[in-house]
């Protein structure tokens, strides 16, 4: 394990100081690039008032590694933490330990591993927890790995959870799937002094927000973009290098193998221990509080706060847009943009057949693939010869990537044909333009283009939703908006409106300024969420627009 | 989105189970090969040369072959144990083609040790012709390189050639020992038993080339190992010296040792009886701690094979525990069946060694040490166990108590009088088993807790 405390400000001596928010990070900013990160990246550059510390976990450090973004100097320091990272000699050494704490010690592991509930383990688990900040009671790795009392255990749970299944496996994967939660704990004495805790997943991050939250006493936020716990579920369920028996296929009736299911079980653990210590429990957008409900969060902890943008920059290329329409002539090609990667989950290939059908009714449509190729390059092959056997060449053109703010003049509607997505930002900027937009009914669309609540749905909407994976349906629905160009131009004010009454980065940059400034909401008598008397299928109660403070 | 994944897969693929399937090849070879012989021979010659009613002259051809086998054991021990582990790995590492050089190697320091000791001892301690006094100096190089070759020979597992070597040789010994010392006495006696046991010696190096020969010239790669495994190096010297320090001690304290010929000491009262209780019951014992040894040997191999082979918890216990049954079954026949020809022969000492004219003193010596032999081989059948664990301290540790309680008890025993004699090698013998008894029932017990608690989180 490391900790190098570098602070990223000039002030010497500045990690030293409490900051106003500890951010826990889990494999994403400052080194690694995505949404998430940008996400980060846009909070801690427009609070320039807010004071940072960062708290960075990833699997093993990597000297390469280069850091994609530059914090801003309100970034007083930055912890980093690396989980799969070898341990050190003084860990995998048993401590010479006898009498009551190691007796008190195995007990509650013991309790804590079985506990008959999911409530009942957590209560268990921070009984174990804070036994080992008693001075003296806690153990090294190497105890957990020799001492007779961690093997009573490991075979009891054995003959409790898997005694059908290949012991060595087992064993191996009992070991493994502790490293590094031990690994994490062991980091609990590193994170930095906050007056607010906020991580961004549950997983390892809100393992170590929740520990850091209780020890000093400070209010936790989680905020997802993802759903940590059902990522986690898929990438297990897929896994070859957990030991399933042989011949066992994922069926519905038997499942997954036992250890898959302990795997599972660490991640859903770890998930519910977040949940149940955060006193705000933040989603991008509605269709994820019903999967956090799933996994264990209390319904009246939940908000939902989308991603932001400033549509103001866009005024520009909506005017340039608008004047490019207006002056537009009954033979000027129609464009349709997609803007993203070329890769499968963003199905290109039902654009493409979609674009068939529409160019055999509209021949003046043209599609423009704005976006980097080189991702997955026998994707882009294959996509590549597709438009090719189709004919499409003059009206599927990969343009690969392009500046967006500007490229959005050029279109007349935005197409998303993915198979999953959280809150696309290009959504947001599209609307900013003015460009409505026909998307696959998945993540925050549905939200984004036909609105969240009444008074949102009021603004009308913005485009059209079509199924995934339906070139038919994707291809109606374009034809239907191309054919109706008043009706384009409607909805292009709608995702402008929509955009600057829900989704303005001041606003939402308001919300999180106050969760860090005034911790009011994890008072014990902060009113409940938004959700607190929520059935997950009736519409959200309307939440006011925040002034920035 | 955010999280680390994993990177275990990584970690999982680098694992081996290496450690756990080692199996050492020494189990088998300190539980019988060279001290039987060793004692067989003693308690043959001495009673043909009994039998034949050769004069004083033969004494010293006696006793300066105990002192060659007494000396050759202890102080190839460290060096039996040693060679066989390095075997044993080299066959783990596929890396056959380095045994025989280190063969090689082990007799030429064999032999060196050999010849300085024994020259400096037989030339410059024993009166008698330079023919004798040589000729026991060449016995003991090759008595020396016999106890290194068999360390090899059990591990070409060539067991038909192995017997037929041991027959032809023994044969061979006898044979030349009997004409040499029917026509030149002792003189005569002594070049046929070194004959013999050269002639030995070469049949076994025979078996081992065929087995392992390589061209290359020896090589001393294996002296490493003497500092990489200190603990059965020590084991090796400990076990020896244990079988045998009551010997010397009779020889140099008892008021019936005498010099027979300069440095050349000997007990015969206590000696003889000695050497007969070993002949009475040591073959067959160590036939039968074959027999244990090879069916606990398939347990163990089977539960390792089960661990790899990704067995349920239940059956890996299961396993154990039949390793265990078959360990006590094994322990129950031996106590059974030889305990009852060890009460046969101590109840009907007497009038078997009156009628080989041995006295009352030495009957009861005799009937204390059939005890002490029988507690010596259930001592071996728990040290190959203890072996198999790779319990290697708790070996020597019991080796150890045997070799201080017969040392500190024969003392005793001679400070007092005639009827402790051989008190200190029976209760030595005892308290040694009990030990090993109780380590071997712990070790096993938690067999399946150290095979994988044992495992390193990092390969």
């Amino acid at each position: 394990m490391s900790g190098d405390q570098h602070a990223p400000s000039t002030a010497p001596g500045a990690a030293a100081q409490v900051a106003d928010v500890c951010l826990i990070l889990e494999g994403t900013y400052p080194y690694v690039q995505g949404g998430v990160s940008s996400w980060v990246h846009q909070i801690v550059t427009e609070l320039s008032e807010v004071t940072f510390a960062l708290f960075f976990l990833g699997s093993t450090r990597d000297q390469t590694t280069k850091r994609r973004y530059e914090p801003p100097a309100n970034v007083i320091s930055l912890t980093e933490v690396y989980l799969f990272e070898k341990l050190p000699e003084a860990q995998l050494k048993p401590r010479d330990w006898l009498g009551t704490k190691r007796k008190h010690f195995y007990a509650r592991l013991r309790a804590f591993y079985e506990a008959p509930t999911e409530p009942a383990r957590t209560e268990a688990w921070w009984a174990l927890l804070d036994g080992l900040d008693e001075p003296g009671a806690e153990p090294t790795f190497g105890n957990l790995l020799q001492d007779h009392e961690a093997w009573e255990l490991l075979t009891d749970l054995n003959q409790r959870w898997a005694p059908e299944e290949s012991f060595i496996d087992f064993f191996w994967a009992v070991r493994f799937l502790h490293l590094p939660v031990w690994t994490a704990l062991q980091a609990r004495h590193q994170i930095p002094r906050a007056r607010v805790y906020h991580s961004v997943s549950t997983g390892y991050a809100g393992l170590l927000g929740a520990v850091a939250s209780r020890r000093w006493k400070a209010p936790y936020l989680i905020t997802e973009h993802g759903i940590y716990t059902k990522e986690r579920i898929a990438e297990i369920s897929q896994a070859t290098w957990i030991h399933d028996p042989p011949g066992r296929y994922f069926d519905v009736a038997r499942g997954l193998g036992p250890l898959k299911r302990m795997w599972i079980g660490l991640f859903v653990f770890l998930g519910v221990l977040t949940y149940a210590a955060a006193q705000r429990i933040v989603s991008l957008f509605e269709g994820n509080t019903g999967l956090q409900i799933e996994f264990g969060a209390e319904a009246r902890r939940l908000e939902v706060v989308p991603n932001g943008i400033d549509p103001v920059k866009f005024n520009a290329t909506r005017d340039k847009r608008r004047a490019r329409i207006e002056a537009a002539g009954a033979d000027d090609p129609i464009v349709i943009g997609f803007i993203g990667r070329v890769v499968p989950i963003k199905d290109v290939k039902t654009l493409i057949r979609a674009a068939r059908s529409v160019v055999a009714r509209e021949p003046r449509v043209r599609f423009d693939i704005i976006g980097p190729t080189e991702e997955d390059p026998d994707y882009f092959a294959e996509c590549s010869q597709m438009v090719e056997l189709m004919g499409l060449s003059d009206h599927v053109i990969f343009r690969g990537p392009q500046n967006v703010r500007e490229v959005l003049a050029e279109l007349d509607l935005c197409l998303m044909t993915s198979i999953s997505e959280g809150l696309p930002l290009v959504i947001l900027e599209g609307f900013s333009a003015g460009v409505p937009c026909v998307a696959t009914d998945v993540g925050a669309c549905r939200e984004l283009i036909y609105g969240r609540t009444a008074e949102d749905k009021a603004l009308g909407r913005a485009g059209l939703l079509t199924k995934i994976c339906s070139p038919l349906d994707t291809a109606d629905a374009l034809l239907q908006l191309i054919g109706d160009r008043k009706g384009l131009i409607r909805m292009g004010e709608a995702g402008r409106a929509r955009v600057e009454r829900y989704y303005r980065q001041d606003d939402i940059m308001g919300i999180y300024r106050r969760y860090y400034l005034d911790a009011s909401w994890a008072r014990p008598d902060a009113p409940p969420g938004p959700y607190a008397k929520q059935a997950m299928t009736a519409p959200p109660a309307p939440r006011a627009p925040t002034p920035s403070s | 989105m955010a999280g680390i994944g994993f990177r275990l897969i990584h970690l999982l693929e680098k694992q081996s189970y290496a450690g756990a399937l080692q199996a050492y090849g020494y189990a088998a070879l300190i539980g019988s090969g060279p001290w039987v012989l060793s004692m067989v021979t003693l308690g043959l010659l001495g009673a043909a040369l009994r039998a034949s009613g050769s004069g004083d002259g033969l004494d010293t051809f006696f006793v300066a072959v105990t002192y060659v086998f007494a000396f050759s054991l202890v102080a190839t021990g460290p060096l039996q144990l040693i060679l066989s582990r390095y075997a044993a790995d080299r066959v783990f590492a596929r890396e056959e083609h380095k045994i025989f050089p280190a063969y090689l190697a082990a007799l030429a320091l064999t032999f060196g040790v050999a010849a300085v000791a024994g020259g400096v001892f037989f030339l410059g301690g024993v009166e008698g012709s330079p023919v004798f006094r040589f000729a026991a100096t060449g016995l003991l190089m090759a008595v020396s390189a016999i106890w290194i070759s068999t360390v090899f020979i059990s591990a070409a597992k060539d067991y038909n050639s192995v017997l037929r070597c041991f027959g032809l040789g023994y044969a061979l010994s006898f044979g030349t020992t009997w004409g040499g010392g029917s026509l030149a006495g002792m003189d005569g006696a002594m070049v046929g038993f070194t004959v013999g046991q050269l002639g030995l010696a070469l049949l076994l190096f025979r078996v081992i080339f065929a087995e392992f020969g390589t061209r290359s010239g020896p090589s001393f790669a294996f002296l490493d190992y003497f500092r990489r495994h200190k603990v059965l190096a020590a084991t090796g010297l400990i076990y020896n010296l244990g079988i045998w320090i009551d010997k010397p001690l009779h020889w140099w304290f008892s008021p019936h040792g005498y010099a027979v010929n300069g440095w050349l000491w000997a007990s015969p009262l206590y000696d003889e009886a000695v050497y007969l209780s070993f002949l009475s019951v040591a073959p067959g014992m160590a036939v039968f701690l074959l027999s244990v040894e090879t069916t606990f040997a398939l347990h163990y191999e089977r539960f390792f094979r089960q661990v790899v082979e990704k067995a349920k918890l239940a059956d890996l216990r299961a396993s154990k525990q039949a390793m265990i049954d078959a360990l006590r079954d094994g322990m129950a026949r031996m106590l059974k069946f030889q305990g009852g020809v060890t009460l046969l022969l101590v109840l009907g000492a007497e009038p078997l060694l009156e009628s080989l004219d041995l006295g009352a003193v030495q009957t009861l010596v005799f009937q204390i040490t059939l005890v002490g032999v029988f507690l010596l081989v259930v001592l071996l059948a728990l040290l190959t166990v203890l072996f198999y664990l790779d319990r290697l301290r708790e070996a020597l540790w019991a080796c150890g108590l045997f070799a201080i309680v017969n040392g500190v008890g024969t003392v005793a025993g001679l400070l007092v009088d005639e009827r402790w004699y051989g008190m200190g090698f029976t209760v030595g013998a005892a308290l040694a088993v009990v030990y090993a008894a109780r380590q071997a029932n712990r070790w096993l017990d938690r067999l399946d807790y150290e095979t994988f608690t044992a495992q390193p989180l990092y390969a």
